[in-house]
C-alpha cells in the first residue's frame, strides 16, 4: 500500500470516501515513471504502423473511453470489445473484461500486442524505441534499465494510476454539499439504491461499481464468452466486470460489445429484463417498470457521476 | 532409485565435459560423457520448414511458429541414479537446443518424463512475471511471443501457419493453435532406452506435427486459443501422446 506522503504528492484531490490507491511493491510511483508513462501514452509510435496512440481509443473528451463500439485497429478490423474508460482503473485487481489480466502493470501489453489493436510485439516496441535516445535515457532513469517489455508495461501503469475521477457532483454530495446534487437527482439516487431496483446489487461504493464479474442478460447466447474464456468454466459464459458508472453519460455506446447506443437503451434492457431468455443472468437481476419521472430522476442521478475534469485534454 | 542428482541446462550449444561419476572396464580411454537435448519437428517422415507446403489430413499447410514449453523433466539411469532437471524450462523450437550440466553417468536412461507447459504457480506470474525475467531465460519475453497478451500466463504450445481453403493450393488462411491454462498440461513418460557412452549423447525431443493434428480439419478448425475452443484444445493436448516422442 502507498503512504500517505505519496497519496498527498501524486493523488492530491482524491477525497476521503476513495479508497487508498493500493501501489504495487515492486513498481512504486515516482515522477521519472509517470514521465516514461505519459510519453509512452501519448505516442502513436507504440503501434505498428506509428499510427495509433492509447489515444486512439481513449479519447480525453469522453472520460478516456470510444465513441465507438468496438474500436478500430491498425489493419482497420475491430477489437474484441468496447473500450472501457481509463478513469479510476487503478483499483482494479483483475483487468480487461473478463478479468484476464491479473495485474495492472501487464495491461498495457493487450492493446500493444492484439493483432486487432497495435499490432505491434512487444519485443519488437523494445527495438524500435531502443533507436531513440529519449526514451533509453527516461527508461534508465525510471527503472534502471532499457525501454524494455518491463519499462514499458510498468510505466504505462503507473502513469494510468495517475488517471482519477473523483470530482463529480455525487462526490460532492457525499462529501455533505447538499445541494450538489438537484432534487431530481437526489430522487433518482434513491431509486438506485432500492430494493426494488437494487442497482447498488452491481454498481456500489465510490467507485460505482463492486468490480465483480456478472452476466447481465444481454443475449441468449454470448459469441463472446468474456470471463468463461478465461475460467473455462461454463457456467461464467456471457459474464463481463460490472463497469463503473462514473462518468457513464459520456461513455456511449454501451455494454461489453458497445450494442447499445445511449443510456435510454440500457434503462430499456433492465426494465425489459424479465424478458430475457438469458440461462445464466445474474440472480441480482430486477424486474421492474419506471415511470416517465422516475427515468428522468434516475437520467439526472447518472448524470451526476460526471466528473468536472472528465472532458479534460490536460492528462 | 540408487541417488537423486541436481542438474542444471545451459540452454545454448556451449559444450561442456563432466566427469563421469564411475569409469567401466574396458573403455577405449573415453570417461567423459555430455548430453545435449535437442528439438526436431517432422511433419510425417519430413523435416519441418516453416514455409514449405505439406498436405495434412488432406489440406495444404505450411507453418511459420512451432514453440513448446518442456517442464518437471527427470531423467532415470540404468543404475538408478535420476538426472533432476525439474526445476528448469526448455523452450522446444528449431534451432533451439540445451546442453546438461552436471556429473553425467555412464548408464543408459531408461525413463524419461516431463510436462508440455508451466506449472500452476509458475504460470500465475504473482511474484515474477515474464517481464522480469532476464533475457535468455526461456520463461521470459520471446518472439514469437510465448506469453498470453489478454490473458495472464503462458502458450504452454504454439504453432502458427496457413492453410488453403479454397483447394486453390495456396494456403492463405491463417491458423493458430495456442494450448495455456493448467487443463492444458500434459504430463508424458517414456520408458525406453537411450543409449549414454562416453563422449557426446544426444536427447532429441521430437514432434510429429502431422500426428499432432490427426482428427483435425485445418481448414475448418483453424484455431484455438484454448478457452474460444475448449474442445479442439483438449484433442490436441491429447495428441501430444501420439505425436512427440523422445529418441
Amino acid at each position: 500500500m502507498m503512504g500517505c506522503k505519496e497519496e498527498a504528492v501524486f493523488f492530491p484531490d482524491l477525497p476521503a470516501h476513495f479508497p487508498k490507491v493500493i501501489i504495487p511493491e515492486d513498481n512504486a510511483i515516482n515522477q521519472a515513471r509517470i514521465a516514461l508513462g505519459r510519453k509512452l501514452f501519448f505516442d502513436p509510435n507504440i503501434s505498428l504502423d506509428s499510427s495509433m496512440s492509447c489515444l486512439s481509443c481513449h479519447l480525453p473528451e469522453f472520460a478516456l473511453a470510444d465513441t465507438l463500439p468496438r474500436s478500430l485497429g491498425v489493419h482497420g478490423q475491430k477489437g474484441l470489445r468496447n473500450a472501457p474508460s481509463l478513469y479510476n482503473a487503478a483499483y482494479l485487481d483483475l483487468i480487461n473484461k473478463d478479468g484476464g489480466v491479473t495485474k495492472l502493470d501487464l495491461q498495457a501489453l493487450v492493446p500493444i500486442e492484439d493483432e486487432n489493436e497495435m499490432a505491434l510485439p512487444i519485443v519488437r516496441l523494445h527495438q524500435r524505441l531502443l533507436k531513440d535516445p529519449d526514451y533509453v535515457a527516461l527508461a534508465r532513469e525510471a527503472y534502471d534499465r532499457e525501454p524494455d517489455a518491463y519499462a514499458i508495461s510498468r510505466a504505462l501503469a503507473t502513469f494510468v494510476r495517475t488517471l482519477h475521477s473523483a470530482d463529480a457532483p455525487y462526490d460532492r454530495f457525499l462529501q455533505g454539499d447538499s445541494t450538489a446534487l438537484s432534487s431530481l437527482a437526489r430522487q433518482g439516487l434513491q431509486l438506485f439504491s432500492s430494493d426494488r431496483l437494487n442497482c447498488t446489487g452491481c454498481h456500489s461504493g465510490p467507485l460505482q461499481t463492486s468490480n465483480d464479474f456478472a452476466n447481465n442478460g444481454l443475449y441468449k447466447s454470448y459469441a463472446d464468452l468474456g470471463r468463461g474464456l478465461i475460467t473455462m468454466d461454463s457456467s461464467d459464459h456471457g459474464k463481463f466486470r460490472i463497469p463503473s458508472l462514473r462518468n457513464v453519460a459520456l461513455t456511449a455506446p454501451y455494454m461489453h460489445d458497445g450494442s447499445l447506443s445511449n443510456l435510454a437503451a440500457v434503462l430499456d434492457h433492465y426494465e425489459n429484463i424479465n424478458l430475457s431468455t438469458a440461462p445464466l443472468k445474474s440472480a441480482k437481476l430486477r424486474s421492474f417498470q419506471l415511470t416517465p419521472s422516475e427515468r428522468e430522476s434516475l437520467m439526472a442521478f447518472l448524470h451526476a457521476l460526471t466528473g468536472d475534469e472528465s472532458r479534460s485534454t490536460d492528462l | 532409485m540408487k541417488f537423486l542428482k541436481r542438474f542444471t541446462f545451459i540452454a545454448l550449444a556451449t559444450s561442456l565435459f563432466v566427469a563421469p561419476g564411475c569409469k567401466k572396464d574396458g573403455d577405449d580411454g573415453t570417461d567423459l560423457a555430455k548430453l545435449s537435448l535437442e528439438f526436431a519437428f517432422k511433419v510425417g517422415s519430413e523435416d519441418l520448414v516453416f514455409g514449405d507446403n505439406y498436405e495434412i489430413n488432406g489440406k495444404m499447410v505450411n507453418f511459420e511458429a512451432a514453440n513448446y514449453y518442456i517442464g518437471g523433466l527427470k531423467m532415470t539411469q540404468e543404475d538408478g541414479t535420476t538426472i533432476d532437471l525439474s526445476q528448469n524450462y526448455l523452450l522446444a523450437g528449431l534451432g533451439n537446443s540445451a546442453n546438461v550440466q552436471g556429473e553425467l553417468q555412464l548408464s543408459n536412461l531408461v525413463t524419461t518424463s516431463f510436462f508440455v507447459g508451466v506449472d500452476a504457480a509458475t504460470n500465475m506470474q504473482t511474484e515474477t512475471d515474464f517481464t522480469a525475467r532476464p533475457s535468455g531465460d526461456p520463461l521470459g519475453v520471446q518472439d514469437p511471443a510465448m506469453h498470453w497478451n489478454w490473458m495472464t500466463g503462458y502458450k504452454f504450445l504454439r504453432i502458427d501457419g496457413s492453410v488453403d481453403t479454397d483447394a486453390d493450393g495456396m494456403p492463405d488462411t491463417p491458423i493458430a493453435y495456442h494450448l495455456g491454462s493448467a487443463a492444458m498440461l500434459k504430463n508424458l513418460e517414456f520408458n525406453q532406452t537411450i543409449t549414454i557412452k562416453g563422449g557426446d549423447n544426444t536427447l532429441t525431443f521430437e514432434l510429429d506435427v502431422e500426428k499432432f493434428f490427426t482428427g483435425v480439419d485445418l481448414a475448418v478448425e483453424v484455431d484455438t486459443h484454448t478457452g474460444n475452443n475448449l474442445p479442439l484444445a483438449e484433442r490436441l493436448r491429447d495428441n501430444l501422446e501420439t505425436s512427440l516422442t523422445i529418441n
